[in-house]
């Protein structure tokens, strides 16, 4: 009888191996956190790589980072730093039930990430300019040393933190539909809310990112 | 330089592996008491109910326990401290361009950029990704990453900064053993531990 009437009060959402809804909601951030920090290992991969050949060849990474432009990078942080707080502003008005203005961050957060793309973009444009390609391709003269190296850790980096950024636009712009539709709701947030979370992975990466790349010289 | 260097690091691997003695038991625990309290109780009435005989439901038996999970995001967090919270990143983010713009030695630089990357890194972590007053396990996860990535660095660092001084031994050793079979003596070198061997 007891069984029989859980299973009625029980919420369509909730998965059937899952004892109640807070569990369910317990095991999705859990498994979030895992994600974040293989996610945290695989980029300390690179970090490592860019920590060793930093030590190996230092003038080559003080020669490199002169040719990067630190105000659109410190740009991008603000960019990126202001979508994260979209981001938790999106969860905190879904928490909150106003599913419009949910919605409305989030396809702010969206449009952020476009911003930081097109950034990135036109940085990348002016190292082409300069011959600066990533890998064997690398042709430009100006930089001393070793400066093939730097600039190949600093695409492998920035390259995959921007694929990042556009998973996670995709990403948001998946969840803000379903919050539209109402498919995530405020009891039925989890999805909205690791989504959250992967955004502030990025916006993290990049915080570190930054001023290792273009701040240390 | 380099024996300072080579100290540092030494000290470096102690840290590294007492830390790992101190916090075995430390993580162990909260492992333990983590998992006990969100599906120990659940788990033990389950096996409890197999053991007994009848499967999976007894008429009289009261209902399991709700299993206790950490409540967290029920309450929203106040606008104010996510405001806040931003504020404090971008005066970071000021903070850190305006250090660059200072001129340090390499050193310095790397040192306080780290610092003040790392203070934002906690304030997005701990308030946007809620891991304050979320639920201990997630600070377990991410500890436990930091720590082994902390394993990775010093290892590689370790290796990477003392190769020098090894293959400067070995290029000694080498001239050593070169003028041994030649027969000559080098300088600074005396015959008398040969001679012992002999």
């Amino acid at each position: 009888m007891s069984a029989k009437e859980s299973t009625e009060e029980r919420p369509p959402w909730v998965a059937h191996f899952f004892a109640s809804a807070d569990q369910q909601r317990s095991a999705a951030n859990f498994g979030m956190w895992l994600f974040i920090g293989q996610e945290v290992l695989f980029f300390s991969g690179l970090f490592m790589a860019y920590i060793a050949y930093r030590w190996l060849y230092p003038d080559t990474w003080l020669s490199g980072a002169d040719v990067l432009n630190k105000w659109l990078g410190a740009g991008n942080t603000v960019v990126l730093l202001t979508s994260s707080l979209t981001m938790v502003l999106a969860v905190r008005e879904l928490e909150l039930n106003r599913i419009k203005q949910s919605v409305r961050y989030l396809w702010v957060t969206v449009a952020f990430g476009f911003v930081f793309l097109g950034v990135k973009a036109v940085e990348y444009a002016s190292k082409f300019e300069l011959g600066i390609y990533p890998g064997a391709h690398y042709e430009a003269g100006e930089v001393e040393g070793m400066a093939g190296l730097f600039f190949g850790i600093y695409y492998t980096l920035t390259a995959l933190h921007a694929l990042h950024v556009i998973i996670g636009m995709g990403l948001l712009a998946w969840v803000a539909i379903l919050v539209k539709k109402e498919k995530v709701t405020a009891e039925n947030n989890s999805l909205l809310e690791n989504i959250g979370l992967y955004w502030h992975l990025v916006d993290l990466v990049w915080i570190f990112l930054f001023p290792m790349l273009y701040l240390v010289r | 330089m380099d024996i300072i260097l080579n100290i540092l690091v030494c000290f470096g691997l102690i840290s590294v592996g007492l830390a790992f003695i101190v916090l075995l038991p430390v993580v162990g625990n909260l492992l333990v008491s983590v998992f006990s309290t969100v599906y120990g109780e659940q788990a033990f009435s389950r096996f409890k109910g197999i053991e007994s005989g009848s499967v999976l439901v007894t008429p009289e038996a009261p209902p399991p326990p709700e299993p206790k999970v950490e409540d967290h995001g029920h309450q929203p967090t106040p606008l104010n401290v996510y405001l806040a919270v931003y504020g404090a990143l971008l005066v970071l983010t000021v903070v850190t361009v305006g250090v660059s713009e200072l001129g340090l030695i390499q050193r310095e630089a790397v040192f306080w950029a780290v610092v003040v990357a790392t203070m934002k890194g906690t304030l997005v972590v701990a308030w946007f990704m809620h891991m304050k007053g979320g639920p201990a396990m997630n600070r377990l996860i991410l500890g436990t990453t930091l720590f082994f990535m902390l394993i990775f660095f010093t290892l590689t660092m370790a290796d990477l900064s003392t190769r020098d001084t090894i293959f400067e031994h070995e290029a000694h050793w080498t001239t050593i053993k070169e003028a041994q079979y030649s027969g000559a003596k080098p300088a600074g070198w005396s015959a008398k531990g040969t001679a012992a061997a002999e």
